[in-house]
């Protein structure tokens, strides 16, 4: 499966008449055009859509996903599979980028309130969506709505306003600046081409509780699946598709399935140092009973590849910190020595314990960072969104709000602050 | 008052029958009487359900699921609760409480990505004794990290204290995540 991603660089974003790539990197949209492409007349009472930009004074919240306008020009399906378009397999062919550009949705589901994405300041060094030129829709329900068509209608609007901003640059006529290539033979052609590297499966931990903290695989429910293969590249194709905004900092939004960095990394590694195998996609149930049954059959699916270890990233904190310890444990007693990504919930001094699971067999763990931390974000002269509920933020709490305008929240309350994938801009490092 | 009897296999009847532990013998049921082991013959297939709190339980062939919860809303949508009348940490103690009767943890008492700070509600499903005396230690592990997440928590939701619309959503949400467990055991009410 070959897949090219033929990316158009976005250096600014602005309202026109209609929506192209100029030359110089701006992206003009026509505001009415994607207001009509995202809009529910069922589930909304209103949609706008405003403009935000690195380095402007501005605050998005609450947000609810973030996901990076694609289309496929070449090849078999369309992006987002199973949601805005048939089912086909995708993952291959050809799929146009525009990197630098995001669609932000923004909007009440429940009273409170998840997900800061901060311009500038303090705040926009915790997120990656500050250096992304953002297009916000921002959505009221109407009166009545059940929330989890209204979940669902969001969730829709995002995705409808992505694939509506790539095809409408791709109609118009957009230079590509890079295109990369990924391609993965098959398994048996990669263990013959190198049999002395260790081989490597991904294990991808998604989301998979319930409202607001769901995740789809080609439109099916997550919670639903056994554990499963996915080619990498599919992912790149929006294969998976998040429904999930709580909490901010550690939720994986769309935008971050598309550019998963822990796929991009091995794929760079692939031949040289090891011999990337393969994804398996699991799931975090809230029943103790799918836990054991995904953990072993994600162990299981491991060692049918001959993993000799296995890179597992989570999503989530509390609950999913016991399936990422049971699939630790499962896989390494497998044989297949574990590396975990996760992020630590440790208390704002730290110095709690970082995850509500612990095994001895974990003993090769990278952290995203600690949620507790509490940081202050100073005011910013515009908001997008609401900011009635905000200390009832993940993260905030009564007095979050000062009477200046400035917020102290833990870090938990900052969109992508501490992605488990590890997408973003902050790094630690010892000496 | 009871079911007919078909063979060994006791067919109940879904109401709120009180008996205890032994009650057939006139010992009554108190915590230390507890979990002594009974005749199956008599104990289960005689007198299948239990009071606990102020739930009924239901029995499906000697093992009975029970709900603990804060959450208004529970009341509403589960026929078989105990319901209590306090805090989160309330409802986890009270769920140790019941891990080390023997009770087995049927979800994960940390569902939902939600913070100390945020959520007020939250609802536990346990399964009973398979081994009266014997503790489930996973189970014990899990609410006793549960626990101490709460205890090292700065600051811990308290219901009511939020406006109603606020509170309703913590408390829809709170259902909304442990539903599918409920539905798998058979906690949902059929007519609420």
């Amino acid at each position: 499966m070959k897949l090219e991603l033929e990316r158009a660089k976005v250096k600014n974003i602005v309202w026109g008449e209609t929506t192209a790539l100029l030359p110089d990197g701006t992206l003009r949209i026509c505001k009415e055009d994607l207001l009509e492409a995202a809009a529910d007349r069922v589930c909304f009472k209103s949609i706008g859509a405003e403009l935000a930009r690195p380095g402007e004074s501005v605050r998005i919240c609450p947000v609810k996903d973030v996901i990076e306008p694609r289309c496929k020009t070449e090849g078999q399906g369309q992006v987002f599979p199973g949601m805005l378009s048939g089912v086909e397999t995708v993952g291959s062919g050809k799929t146009f980028v525009l990197s630098g550009a995001a669609v932000v949705t923004c909007g009440r589901i429940v009273g409170f309130q998840e997900g800061i994405i901060d311009m500038q300041g303090t705040g926009a060094d915790y997120t990656p969506f500050s250096k992304t030129m953002n297009a916000v829709l921002v959505i009221e329900p109407n009166d009545g709505i059940e929330p989890h068509e209204y979940e669902k209608a969001c969730r829709m609007a995002g995705l409808r306003a992505a694939y509506f901003i790539a095809s409408s640059v791709w109609k118009a006529g957009a230079s590509v600046s890079e295109t990369e290539v990924y391609e993965l033979p098959s398994f048996t052609e990669s263990a013959k081409s190198f049999p002395d590297l260790p081989k490597v499966v991904y294990i991808y931990m998604l989301q998979t509780q319930g409202l607001l903290h769901d995740t789809y695989v080609y439109g099916v429910d997550a919670k639903k699946m056994l554990p499963t293969f996915i080619h990498p590249n599919e992912t790149m194709d929006g294969a998976v598709i998040s429904g999930n905004c709580v909490s901010a900092c550690d939720k994986n939004s769309t935008y971050i399935h598309l550019n998963n960095p822990v796929i991009k990394s091995l794929y760079e590694h692939h031949g040289k140092d090891l011999n990337f195998v393969g994804v398996i996609i699991t799931n975090e149930n809230v029943t103790l009973a799918d836990k054991q049954r995904s953990s072993s059959y994600t162990a299981k699916l491991a060692a049918m590849l001959g993993a000799d270890g296995a890179v597992v990233s989570e999503e989530g904190f509390g609950n999913p910190d016991a399936d990422l310890i049971l699939n630790c444990r499962k896989l390494e007693k497998c044989g297949i020595k574990t590396t975990l990504i996760t992020d630590e919930y440790a208390g704002r001094d730290g110095a709690s314990q970082s995850l509500a699971d612990a095994s001895p067999l974990a003993d090769a763990v990278v952290t995203a960072g600690n949620a507790n931390m509490i940081v202050r974000l100073p005011k910013q002269d515009r908001l997008i969104g609401f900011d009635d509920y905000i200390d009832v933020l993940s993260g905030g709490f009564d007095g979050s709000l000062h009477e200046d305008g400035s917020i102290e929240v833990e870090l938990q309350a900052i969109t992508g602050a501490t992605c488990e994938l590890g997408f973003g801009k902050l790094g630690g490092r010892t000496w | 008052m009871y079911g007919r009897r078909r063979g060994k296999v006791f067919m109940p009847k879904l109401s709120g029958i009180r008996i205890a532990a032994g009650q057939h013998s006139g010992v009554p049921c108190t915590t230390e009487n507890y979990g002594r082991r009974q005749p199956r013959s008599e104990a289960f297939l005689r007198f299948p359900y239990r009071w606990y709190g102020a739930g009924a339980c239901f029995l499906l062939a000697g093992i009975f699921f029970i709900c603990i919860s804060n959450n208004p809303y529970i009341k509403k949508k589960v026929s078989s609760l105990r319901y209590v009348d306090g805090d989160v940490f309330d409802v986890l103690a009270a769920a140790r409480d019941m891990v080390h009767k023997g009770f087995v943890l049927l979800a994960d008492p940390l569902y939902g990505n939600f913070k100390p700070n945020q959520q007020p509600y939250r609802t536990i499903v346990l399964r009973s004794p398979q081994s009266p005396g014997e503790v489930d230690i996973f189970s014990l592990d899990l609410v006793e990290n549960a626990l101490g997440i709460y205890r090292d928590s700065h600051v811990t939701a308290q219901r009511g204290t939020r406006g109603c619309d606020i509170d309703r959503d913590f408390r829809m949400i709170d259902f909304a995540l442990i539903e599918e467990t409920l539905r798998t055991y058979s906690l949902l009410s059929a007519h609420k």
